[in-house]
């Protein structure tokens, strides 16, 4: 699967246990491939992939939490988040995990270094309001790490 | 914090193995586990539903003062519920090692075997069972529920005759019950498998 990496980066910051990862992964993989067809080249096709990346997570959060997932569990299982090998990384993708959603989409936008005008392209948002929001984001990561990293 | 969130995430995943992606079987596992399992337990639910049945045919049959044909009556329900037991069991005899879609495969092939096996059921056994209870009816001729239908001078033929035509409407209405019965409990489970096995069999491909 091209562009698995990223899939992965998007993947690991809306769950919580590698078993809803590798169901998040997977089943974003699969709707990535089946709608394949409707892939227009306006776009990039790393954005299309986010896209739907994306949708998928939030669709699945959704449908965990009426599940009845119990929200504080999963907060206490990704503090002893050990997915990545970097520590840092793992430390900062728990500071990711505590943002909301659309805001979880951003910054993992901006850290992949997507310019702001297709960030607001993917959220429904001006490219202002994007840079505005990235320093607010950027603060509040700042904060819920600070001390914690290496 | 010293280093910014940027470098953290560039320096991390330069060399980060956790970003090898997962074997895309492991959704399929799990749906199709799911699926499997859904079937199997409704399969099973549906066959001990007839223990019951069978207990009730007895009661029934004791308090119509026909005990004999309510034991009878009860023996065939039991035949029936080992016979189900007996085609369910060959859910086991499908190789676990063997890979995802040829198990799912080799699961839908059994499902479709219990399905020709429980039609056949309905348009020859259970037309014979009725028969048979017709004939023990009438051998029988007691004073019971159904002497009160069958006379001194009715014939063994006018009995199998009445039968015949009864185990015709109750295979008839068996067959269709069946099918309606089969539609609502495992409809949606049974396509849900079909489409996992259809789209396993299009990522093969």
């Amino acid at each position: 699967m091209p562009h698995a990496g990223l899939i992965i980066k998007i993947c690991r910051a809306y769950t919580d246990s590698q078993e809803d990862f590798e169901d998040f992964y997977q089943e974003a993989c699969l709707q990535i491939w089946k709608s394949r067809d409707a892939f227009k080249d306006k776009s990039k096709w790393s954005t299309w992939i986010y896209r739907i990346t994306l949708n998928v997570c939030l669709t699945l959060n959704k449908k965990n939490k009426r599940r009845g997932t119990n929200v504080e569990i999963l907060h206490e299982e990704s503090e002893k988040n050990t997915a990545f090998k970097d520590e840092n990384l793992n430390l900062l993708y728990d500071a990711i995990k505590k943002l909301s959603e659309t805001d979880r989409a951003v910054i993992l936008l901006h850290l992949e270094e997507n310019p702001h005008k297709e960030i607001a392209a993917i959220i429904g948002t001006s490219p202002n309001n994007i840079a505005v929001r990235i320093n607010r984001i950027k603060k509040q990561l700042k904060i819920i790490l600070d001390g914690k990293i290496n | 914090m010293e280093k910014s969130i940027e470098k953290i995430w560039t320096e991390a995943f330069i060399n980060e193995q956790a970003l090898i992606a997962p074997k895309i079987n492991g959704l399929y596992n799990q749906k199709s586990k799911s699926v499997i399992n859904k079937i199997r337990r409704t399969y099973e639910i549906d066959n001990k539903g007839l223990l019951p049945m069978a207990g009730i045919v007895l009661i029934g049959g004791i308090l119509l003062s026909e005990p004999i044909i309510g034991v009878y009556g009860t023996f065939l329900i039991l035949c029936l519920y080992y016979f189900n037991s007996k085609l369910l069991s060959q859910f086991d005899s499908i190789d676990v090692g063997s890979d995802n879609l040829t198990y799912l495969k080799d699961y839908k092939s059994i499902i479709n075997s219990i399905m020709k096996a429980t039609k056949k059921l309905f348009m020859f056994a259970i037309p014979l069972a009725v028969l048979s209870i017709f004939t023990l009816a009438y051998t029988v001729k007691e004073k019971s529920f159904f002497s009160n239908f069958i006379s001194s001078d009715t014939t063994i033929f006018e009995v199998l005759g009445i039968g015949l035509i009864v185990a015709i409407i109750v295979s008839f209405i068996g067959i269709i019950v069946y099918k309606i019965s089969t539609k609502i409990l495992y409809g949606t489970l049974i396509s849900k498998l079909d489409t996992i096995i259809k789209e396993m069999e299009e990522l093969k491909n």
